[in-house]
């Protein structure tokens, strides 16, 4: 499965441009579409409602951060009363009630639903409408480091069991199964992000140099630039100047679903796909 | 001889095998602890991707007041030993 990131400031036209993307790769194979942005609005650019839905063969999804934060942790928490003292949960309850409104955690849960849609490996291209840079570079090098700690973990494990088995012979042990599941599906992640391409999206009355070279700098260089809602005289930073980028025709229209505007954008965003190969 | 190699072996057994089997356990225990440990000084952390991932890998762990206990010491004998080098560096 190929991972195609749509990033950039909030308001450039990300969902646009990943809306028709989508619906270009759709032509080519199985596509899904996830906005990991907290404000989605893949549903109102598809007309749709919904958490999920499906488009002309393409499966989006805009999940709701909050509601399945909320959910997971609940979740978690059940599992985990389950055998420790009535004591000792007193003291943990503050941490789980915390960790369902911790906003740090919208964007981790947002990086799981991205992860389930990739490891389920039903499609050939996945398109990501992310959020804020700060949520993609998250993405970028989470696969990693989670990758290091599960590593980590299954080190103090084995090692654990290796003693035990000594004592009381050997056991079958659900931890062990369940790190070695993470640290694999961390891994496929982490191979997936690094092949992925990487699309920024900008906007010249929007335009942010800091925000764009800090991107260049601590994440990589995109792949692609797309000028969207474009004036005709923007001039672009020396930097950015080297990276292959297309401009967007000025529309006015509403709605921008398959109306006669949207096939000038498709005609446009064709460019891409002879870079995606 | 193999009849006083089987008598020999019994005598170590009996003899030794619950300080060694003590031992073991022991050792099993505070493996576990560092395991436990590990998580817990994620768990309670603020904007902290980890935090987020321990809060499904608690329910395999056995925690207990003693555990958590001794988990405390160990930190705070770390703590008094770390004051006391303070002026070194």
């Amino acid at each position: 499965m190929r991972l195609i990131f749509v990033a950039g400031k909030g308001g450039v036209g990300k969902t646009t441009v990943a809306g028709t993307l989508s619906h270009l790769l759709s032509q080519r194979g199985m596509t899904a579409l996830v906005s990991t942005d907290l404000a989605h609005s893949l549903g109102d650019f598809f007309s749709r409602e919904g958490e999920s839905f499906s488009v002309d063969g393409i499966r989006v999804f805009q999940p709701d951060a909050r509601a399945r934060l909320k959910e997971r942790v609940r979740e978690w928490e059940g599992n985990f009363f389950q055998n420790i003292s009535p004591t000792l949960r007193e003291d943990f309850i503050p941490f789980f009630r915390f960790a369902e409104r911790d906003p740090s955690n919208h964007d981790l849960i947002m990086l799981e639903e991205v992860k389930r849609i990739f490891l389920e490996g039903r499609e050939d291209f996945l398109v990501v409408d992310s959020g804020a840079t700060a949520q993609f570079l998250k993405f970028l090098y989470l696969g990693e480091k989670l990758h290091q700690w599960y590593s980590l973990l299954l080190k103090w494990r084995k090692k654990y069991l290796r003693l035990r088995k000594m004592v009381r012979g050997k056991e079958e042990d659900e931890m062990l199964e369940f790190l070695h599941n993470r640290r694999e599906e961390n891994r496929k992640f982490k191979v997936a992000m690094g092949e992925a391409f990487v699309l920024w999206v900008m906007e010249p009355n929007l335009f942010s140099v800091r925000e764009t070279l800090r991107f260049i700098s601590e994440a990589r260089r995109p792949d692609f630039l797309v000028t969207n809602k474009a004036r005709e005289n923007f001039e672009l930073p020396l930097p950015l100047r080297e990276i292959p980028g297309i401009t967007l025709p000025l529309l006015q229209e509403e709605p921008l679903f398959k109306s006669r505007a949207w096939e000038k954008i498709k005609d446009k965003l064709r460019e891409i796909l002879i870079w995606l190969r | 001889m193999e009849k006083i190699k089987k008598w020999l072996l019994g005598f170590f057994k009996g003899a030794f095998g619950d300080i060694l089997f003590a031992n073991l356990e022991r050792e099993a225990r505070e493996t576990e602890e560092v395991l436990l440990t590990l998580l817990l000084l994620q768990f309670s952390g603020l904007d902290n991707p980890f935090a987020f991932y321990t809060m499904e890998l608690l329910p395999f762990m056995r925690i207990t007041e003693n555990s958590l206990k001794r988990i405390v010491a160990k930190e705070e004998r770390l703590g008094y030993l770390l004051s006391r080098f303070e002026g070194w560096a």
